[in-house]
């Protein structure tokens, strides 16, 4: 019944908050991750997981768990839970007030989550078998910084690199780099915009609403145009200002993957 | 003074402009909502559900020049609210609170909070509280813990607070009550916890239940119960989390009834599981039902009726009909009779791909292969619907209905479950399509055919109602954040204001010392706009 767009969810009492992280128990092997001393193998333990995900998450994050009215949560490394431990308790207090404390769930339930979510981010992944040195000299040479920032350096046009291992697997990097159409993120749009005076100008949307667009042009400038301003406005699906990598040999796309996953503090 | 003012105060005299005297809100006083337009009385403002404002200060000329007057930082975050407005006092309500704010300033008068149960745990996807009933003197709110109060309109002191029903079974309280002759009427939601949703009402002076229908049938309502294969209706669902509407001279609540649990797995309930997905017509001093007409029998796709009805009262072929219309989550647009339940017509309003349309009784054509499935059934609307509970509006005088609607397709998935009381039963899930691929619109269609009159799209699919003015204006809130004025004529956007935060509730218009106000929730903040 009260399902809506992502938008829509709604506040609660914090009381209620309070009162969700009581139960604890599931959470207490998990500091490190033990996993279930006479429980199911871990292959077992992720499939157990993957039910209770159907049965009690998938109706915010998708059946997939590539989001819904919840975020998506196949990426390799979830910022709010760095680890199954934090996983864990995350998923026993919820994220007030949107997600629900899963009080109602069993401790074998949350451990089979736990081991499920983990398992997302590294369905994709191939073994970093790079050497991140080497990677830093290819992602200088490659020009990669002058679109993107990584660790304070570099410049804006595409995402910041600093925190990529958080975010992306090998395998997801290592098509990017050789075919960056083939892997654009859901909310990555390129428009060409042309105002009434016959002004054209290309970049990616950084926001839009029903009366207005913001962009950032081909040379990294913010551009914000009102849409009464303009006399058309293309989404140009599918393209993307990054050239393909393909053209490097494969041992240095994979140091460069190695460089770009390393994990560093952010500045 | 504006011209609503002279035309209406020789007739009203219970009726204070300003916010210096308060009178008790009778029902009589609601009945003749249309002679105070200043006041906004109960959830859709009217008993009919239209969601209408008779106040014409703003007009597609002015409404350029519209302000923020005030705004009220409110401690939850994404209300969904739809403030009530009585002589100048407003009322607010969020999960388990209520406040009351001058109307012409914001400023608070009074809050009332009732804590949460320690071992209490949301399993609505809204923690949230959708507005309030006024009858008398006193504020009738539900709580997320399952209990109707009745607070002191001039204090927010509680009067009763009557326990509905058990919340460790998965229900919850989030929709406005209806107050109507002595009695208020009061749903739940719960439809994804295998719940037994029911309607009641409550005698406004001391608490005391009148009468429950059950919308899951007992074995007593042989007919519907057979409906439902096994014991399946146990955990049938049918909530009834969205507000309905009343015609007074039939004595007829009319209320939508939610999803059959679980959600998307029909196997284990054959049957077309009544009274789910349907509106239903109760008489209001019994609570027996009248007639039922469901939308979509034995649904698979959690798309539940928890609409407002609007009620339409129209000629048509030369004779007065009573009708009750409604955009349906399901894609359709359907006109009945309110007398009888009686289907006249339907047509689909948004993209469907599930029905060949509807039989001569109302009754989808399903086509085949529409059902979740173990790998994934891809149809639109998604589980959302192609609209949902947000209120549409109705301009009796153009006989249009303005309808936000959303337009998204989803893959759906089935999955076996196993019922334990307090616990999900979705029985499956949806994928939906990106974000890129979906999108939004208002609709102004005649509201006797359903036929297409304008539509202005939408960047996302809509989040929030509508309201129509006799000034000729439609107002609504985007996804994005915008609220918005459209020319109610021809579609087109004459004001717009960011408000930093997507906006998922219903607007309202009221009136204090002969000034027009619209109020809207964005978040965590209720935005109140005027000419100044």
């Amino acid at each position: 019944m009260l399902m809506f767009s992502r938008a829509s969810a709604c506040g609660i009492a914090v009381s209620l908050l309070l009162a969700s992280g009581l139960a604890q128990g599931a959470c207490d092997a998990l500091k490190p991750y033990a996993g279930g001393a006479a429980a199911a193998s871990r292959e077992q333990q992720i499939d157990q997981g993957r039910q209770a995900f159907e049965s009690n998450c998938a109706v915010c994050h998708g059946m997939d768990a590539s989001g819904g009215r919840g975020p998506n949560l196949r990426r390799a490394h979830i910022a709010r839970a760095p680890n199954d431990a934090a996983l864990c308790e995350l998923i026993e207090n919820g994220i007030p007030p949107e997600m629900p404390a899963g009080a109602f769930l069993t401790d074998v339930e949350v451990r089979a989550l736990v081991a499920f979510v983990s398992s997302l981010g590294q369905s994709a992944a191939a073994a970093i078998s790079g050497d991140p040195v080497r990677g830093a000299r290819v992602f200088a040479n490659s020009g990669c910084s002058s679109c993107h920032i990584l660790a304070g350096q570099g410049n804006a046009l595409g995402p910041e690199l600093t925190d990529l291992g958080d975010r992306r697997s090998a395998g997801y990097v290592r098509e990017v780099l050789l075919d960056p159409a083939s892997r654009l993120p859901a909310e990555f749009l390129m428009v060409r915009v042309t105002t009434k005076a016959g002004e054209i100008t290309e970049g990616v949307r950084i926001n839009e609403d029903n009366y207005s667009v913001q962009l950032r042009d081909v040379a990294g400038n913010i551009r914000s145009f009102e849409k009464t301003e303009l006399q058309s406005q293309e989404q140009l699906k599918g393209k993307t200002p990054m050239p393909s990598f393909k053209q490097l040999p494969s041992a240095d796309i994979q140091d460069l993957i190695a460089y770009l996953l390393a994990p560093r503090a952010t500045p | 003074m504006n011209r609503w003012i002279h035309k209406f105060a020789g007739a009203c005299t219970l009726c204070v402009i300003g916010a210096g005297v308060q009178a008790d809100v009778s029902f009589e006083r609601i009945l003749q909502a249309d002679q105070q337009p200043q006041n906004w009385m109960t959830y859709s403002r009217d008993y009919a559900g239209q969601r209408f404002s008779p106040l014409s200060e703003l007009n597609a000329s002015n409404v350029k020049d519209l302000k923020v007057q005030w705004a009220y930082q409110m401690p939850d975050s994404t209300n969904e609210t739809s403030p009530l407005v009585v002589d100048g006092i407003m009322y607010l309500t969020g999960p388990n609170s209520a406040t009351a704010l001058d109307a012409r300033t914001g400023r608070p008068l009074w809050t009332w909070n009732r804590p949460m149960p320690a071992d209490f745990h949301l399993l609505q996807f809204a923690g949230a509280n959708r507005g309030a009933a006024v009858l008398g003197d006193t504020l009738f709110v539900t709580t997320l813990d399952c209990y109707l109060v009745a607070l002191d309109i001039k204090s927010g002191s509680e009067r009763w607070a009557t326990k509905v029903i058990d919340y460790s079974l998965g229900y919850g309280m989030t929709g406005a009550p209806l107050a109507i002759d002595g009695k208020i009427i009061a749903g739940v939601a719960g439809g994804e916890a295998g719940i037994r949703g029911f309607l009641d009402a409550y005698d406004a002076k001391n608490g005391q239940r009148l009468w429950r229908f059950w919308t899951i049938p007992g074995p007593e309502d042989k007919a519907a119960f057979k409906t439902w294969g096994g014991d399946s209706a146990k955990s049938g669902g049918g909530p009834t989390w969205v507000t309905g509407a009343y015609d007074p001279a039939l004595k007829l609540i009319y209320w939508g009834v939610g999803n059959p649990s679980p959600d998307w797995n029909g196997d284990a309930r054959p049957g077309d599981n009544l009274y789910t997905d349907s509106f239903i017509a109760l008489d209001s001093d019994s609570g027996k039902l009248r007639w039922y007409f469901q939308f979509t029998p034995h649904d698979t796709h959690d798309w539940d009726a928890g609409h407002v009805p609007v009620l339409v009262d129209a000629e048509v072929n030369g004779r007065t009909r009573h009708l009750i219309v409604n955009a349906n989550r399901n894609g359709f647009y359907y006109v009945l009779d309110r007398v009888t339940g009686e289907f006249l017509k339907g047509q689909p309003y948004a993209k469907q791909t599930w029905a060949k349309g509807l039989d001569a009784k109302g009754r989808p054509i399903v086509l085949p292969n529409t059902e979740p499935s173990d790998k994934g059934t891809f149809l639109w609307p998604n589980a959302n619907g192609a609209t949902i509970w947000f209120s549409p509006s109705y301009d009796s005088t153009r006989r249009w209905i303005y309808v936000p609607v959303r337009n998204r397709a989803a893959t759906y998935f089935k999955r076996s479950m196993e019922y334990r009381p307090g616990r999900y039963f979705p029985g499956g899930g949806e994928n939906e399509t990106p974000e890129a691929d979906a999108s939004g619109e208002v609709r102004a269609m005649d509201a006797l055919t359903g036929d297409l009159r304008w539509s202005f799209p939408l960047l996302s699919p809509a989040s929030s109602g509508v309201l129509s003015t006799s000034g000729g204006l439609v107002f609504t809130g985007t996804r994005e954040g915008e609220f918005i004025a459209l020319d109610a004529t021809s579609g087109r956007s004459l004001w717009h204001m960011q408000t930093g935060s997507a906006i998922s509730a219903n607007p309202i218009s009221y009136g204090i010392d002969g000034r027009q106000y619209v109020a809207i929730c964005a978040d965590r903040v209720l935005y109140v706009f005027g000419l100044k």
